[in-house]
């Protein structure tokens, strides 16, 4: 049985849109216009126990409210889910402590009192035995290294202590599903580099199923092999992470750096610019004529240093959401 | 049984919880029992005001006035202890989208939703009510007698059941409409009528008050329990409105969590 499953899973918001000012308003009173959003379109996704998958896309293409679905929290317009065997929007309390939800954006921990008030509340809540909740509390917290902070009101702390507590909180119980819906939005690179770890050895330790979603490309990097990409409410993309550049992408990127000033036109015939200085340049060149533009790059120009990459997966992703269509991408790229 | 102990530890938490935030911030503790007494008080000069002029307003003794004004605010004060701070802030928590945590626990919703903040300084007015309740039996010379004092309780029990079934079917509006600040706010200013005897009223806007928007039966109907001149039918009434309001709210509520479309991406 898969850890989280997901069938044709689809979210239609109605919205009511409103002319602006006043005058709108008080029409709006009387005839309101309907509008239909499709905010997830026959999502498919298959996790199976114990898997760390990132969930990628732009914002409104549908992570949040899939993860929403996911958790229960809505109800879908229609399609399927399971997760843990449960369909997660009866929200039986029985699926409930085996799950947890943290969102970057939404804190839970009460923000006038110290974190451990809240722990003892999730105590409750999720009725943990004193030892195991003890030990639990122990572990999180030299793991995510905020022992110091547990008497602090969490007014007082910093975000990215504040969102170490947070994520401690949503543990406790040890859940076997885990959604991170930005666990590191805001945070400065020390703390997203901690919670990042932390990530990944919860995923080992507890053998928990993670799902993360990031606009930090360095979270998924770090963390997640397969990724889920999801655009307009679908997903355009399931495999690894490894192999989406090399599906993706059918050029090269060459960096050139000269040894005096040039000219941007002096790059004629070279390619796409994808950025350019004077002293150092960017280009672009589908991948079978990057030898070809490398060499006449080197006889053109005065270049003292040359490097010939794949595009980045920000690049990648980048392009896939700028709407190159990828069932455009053809198969036979997927040489790498 | 489980249920209810497990319920009963997780208000505990909640109760400790508000205990702890209170005495981060004694003044404003201080300050808020200071206000909910000088409300209390500042009725009660208008009581004595009025009773100073004449003896009886609409068969309304100064006694059973007193009786009628302690009742509630015994009412008002635990609806505004108990269950205010948590209702005024569900629309808030919609529209921010903070409500999908609660629907994310593996506990009732309307109970996390409407039970985890408990206003302490509120229970200043509910001390400060019982002695005026005490004070208007006293003045009216109402015999007390055990069936006496536990209809009273009942009725008071009805009464607070009221409010909150009232107050929860607005506020579970917010579900759908969002804002209803509004429409809460015109419910508490209605629902201070409820701080006069019925009686004193036409007959239209009496009945009103009797069977459309039960307000009757927030103090009235208390105080005339406790001072023996209620109608027979007036208690299981009372407990068949209060049964009905919760059990809309509840209903209501369910429907509302089904149809939740959170908010924030």
């Amino acid at each position: 049985m898969p850890a989280i499953l997901a069938e044709d899973l689809t979210k239609v918001y109605v919205l009511h849109q409103r002319d602006p000012g006043i005058a709108g308003a008080v029409r709006s009173l009387f005839r309101r216009k309907r509008q239909e959003v499709l905010a997830a379109d026959r999502i498919n996704v298959r996790i199976e126990e114990g898997e760390l998958v990132g969930f990628l896309g732009p914002n409104g293409a549908g992570k949040t409210t899939t993860l929403k679905m996911l958790s229960g929290i809505l109800y879908p317009t229609s399609g399927r889910a399971e997760v843990l065997g449960f369909v997660p929007w009866e929200r039986r309390p029985e699926f409930q402590k085996q799950f947890s939800l943290v969102m970057g954006q939404k804190n839970q921990l009460w923000w006038d009192l110290p974190p451990e008030e809240s722990f003892l509340l999730f105590r409750e809540l999720y009725e943990i035995p004193a030892d195991v909740y003890r030990q639990r509390v122990k572990m999180l917290t030299e793991m995510l290294e905020i022992s110091h902070l547990m008497n602090v009101q969490v007014r007082k702390l910093s975000l990215g202590e504040r969102m170490k507590c947070e994520l401690a909180a949503a543990l406790l119980h040890r859940p076997r599903v885990v959604f991170l819906d930005e666990p590191t939005i805001g945070l400065d690179v020390v703390s997203q580099k901690r919670i990042r770890e932390f990530i990944r050895q919860t995923n080992r330790e507890d053998g928990s199923t993670i799902v993360l979603t990031s606009h930090y490309m360095d979270d998924v990097r770090a963390l997640c092999e397969r990724v889920v990409i999801v655009d307009h409410g679908r997903v355009v993309y399931d495999d690894s992470l490894a192999r989406l550049v090399s599906r993706y992408t059918d050029s090269k990127h060459l960096r050139l750096t000269f040894s005096k000033p040039v000219e941007q036109s002096d790059l004629g015939g070279l390619g796409r610019v994808s950025s350019f200085d004077g002293l150092s340049a960017e280009l672009e060149s589908p991948r079978d004529e990057a030898a070809r533009v490398a060499a006449a790059a080197l006889s053109r120009l005065p270049v003292v240093d040359i490097e010939i990459r794949d595009p980045d997966v920000e690049d990648v992703i980048r392009d896939l959401f700028q709407h190159r269509p990828p069932a455009a991408a053809p198969d036979a790229v997927v040489a790498g | 049984m489980k249920v209810l102990r497990r319920y009963l530890r997780l208000y505990a938490v909640f109760f400790r919880n508000c205990l702890v935030r209170e005495m981060e911030f004694r003044g404003n503790f201080l300050a808020n029992c200071a206000t909910t007494v000088a409300w209390l008080v500042y009725y009660l000069f208008f009581i004595e005001i009025v009773y100073a002029l004449t003896d009886q307003v609409a068969g309304w003794s100064k006694g059973e006035t007193l009786v009628l004004a302690g009742s509630f605010s015994l009412s008002w004060g635990l609806m505004n202890a108990l269950f205010s701070p948590n209702l005024s802030r569900l629309p808030e928590e919609i529209q921010k989208g903070t409500f999908d945590l609660v629907l994310t626990k593996p506990v009732d919703s309307q109970f996390l939703a409407t039970a985890r903040m408990v206003n302490l300084a509120e229970f200043a007015r509910t001390l400060m009510s019982f002695l005026v309740v005490g004070y208007g039996v006293r003045e009216a010379a109402i015999p007390l007698t055990v069936t006496g004092v536990a209809v009273y309780l009942v009725l008071m029990a009805c009464s607070v059941m009221i409010l909150f079934g009232i107050d929860s079917l607005i506020m579970t509006l917010s579900f759908w409409l969002v804002r209803i600040r509004n429409l809460d706010a015109a419910f508490w200013s209605v629902s201070i009528i409820a701080r006069y005897p019925v009686d004193i009223f036409e007959r239209t806007l009496r009945n009103i008050l009797t069977f459309f928007l039960p307000l009757a039966f927030v103090a009235t109907v208390p105080a005339r329990g406790l001072a023996r001149t209620m109608e027979p039918w007036m208690l299981p009434a009372a407990v068949a409105i209060a049964g009905f309001l919760i059990a809309a709210s509840r209903l209501f509520w369910l429907k509302a969590a089904r149809s939740y479309s959170s908010a924030g991406g």
